[in-house]
């Protein structure tokens, strides 16, 4: 590079630097702008309070349904598994094959079915926590885009 | 950082973050003050992300510039070069009239050019600076400097 090559570049810079010290836009008010701004930032912290709270009412549920599920669901497999052996959980007194089959199977049958309940109520929590969170998200979203 | 603190850095950063948006928006007011809303909100909910060591302008033109990117990938309006120097803005006034070649200009430049020119000449931040709030190399913005400025002289011949 040359000497005239690097002076011209430095004095390009220098009048870039120049061209943009002058860029002195009218913006308006800057007091009327923050108080324009803390209006819609109290707007935001409302809604974020809010779905907190939410948030938190249904952590409540889920726990207690959690708990309640775990003590049932124990109280009922803890049943099936004392019962004895040769006694079927249900009676049909029926003679038809495929519900005297049910009836001897009655004990593996109500333990997959129990089994079951467990993995639907865990889908149901994680669905239901994936859904808060989304919904969270977009609330929020959408009110510091409109606020 | 408090919610206090906060309103006090923006106090003091919002005329420097929202005169940059203008240019990067070459002029559309609308566009920039949608910006600078959406930035400042963006950083008042990712407050928890904030490191008290960065600095809090720099961050805050991090978070600028990404929804300045989001908002062009939302974007289908395109606005030819022509109509940028012709037409006036919604809202212009004289101040917009008076700036007009200047933002025509920055329309010409590819949004990462115009950005690293914006940060470096407007904001006076340092290369190495501007590299962290396009999340790009340093090598990559000496680039795009380089570029915006050899483009700049092309479509400002009487200023550079």
């Amino acid at each position: 590079m040359t000497e005239e090559y690097i002076d011209d570049m430095t004095n390009q810079d220098e009048d870039l630097r120049q061209l943009f010290a002058d860029y002195r836009p009218d913006l308006g008010s800057g007091d009327d702008y923050m108080q324009r701004f803390q209006r819609k930032l109290e707007a935001v912290e409302m809604v974020r309070q809010y779905v907190e709270a939410h948030q938190r009412r249904n952590r409540l549920t889920v726990v207690a349904a959690l708990v309640l599920g775990v003590v049932l669901g124990s109280a009922v497999m803890a049943w099936v598994l004392l019962m004895p052996a040769d006694t079927p959980i249900i009676a049909l007194g029926s003679t038809a094959q495929w519900l005297v089959w049910i009836e001897q199977n009655s004990r593996l049958l109500t333990l997959i079915f129990l089994s079951l309940i467990v993995s639907l109520g865990i889908i149901g929590i994680l669905t239901m926590r994936q859904d808060n969170m989304d919904a969270s998200r977009k609330t929020l979203s959408a009110v510091h885009k409109n606020a | 950082m408090t919610k206090a603190q906060f309103i006090q850095l923006v106090s003091s950063e919002q005329e420097r973050l929202r005169r940059f948006l203008l240019a990067l928006c070459c002029g559309n007011r609308a566009d920039a003050e949608d910006l600078a809303q959406e930035a400042l909100m963006h950083a008042y909910l990712s407050l928890g992300a904030y490191h008290e060591r960065e600095k809090f302008a720099a961050w805050l033109h991090r978070i600028a510039y990404n929804a300045f990117l989001d908002s062009r990938r939302r974007s289908r309006r395109t606005e030819p070069m022509d109509a940028a120097t012709t037409i006036a803005a919604p809202g212009q006034t004289d101040d917009g009239y008076r700036y007009q070649e200047l933002h025509a200009a920055l329309n010409v430049l590819p949004e990462k050019e115009r950005t690293a020119v914006l940060l470096f000449y407007l904001q006076g931040y340092a290369v190495k600076e501007i590299a962290e709030i396009m999340g790009g190399s340093i090598p990559a913005v000496k680039k795009q400097l380089e570029r915006g400025r050899d483009k700049l002289k092309v479509t400002l011949p009487r200023a550079v």
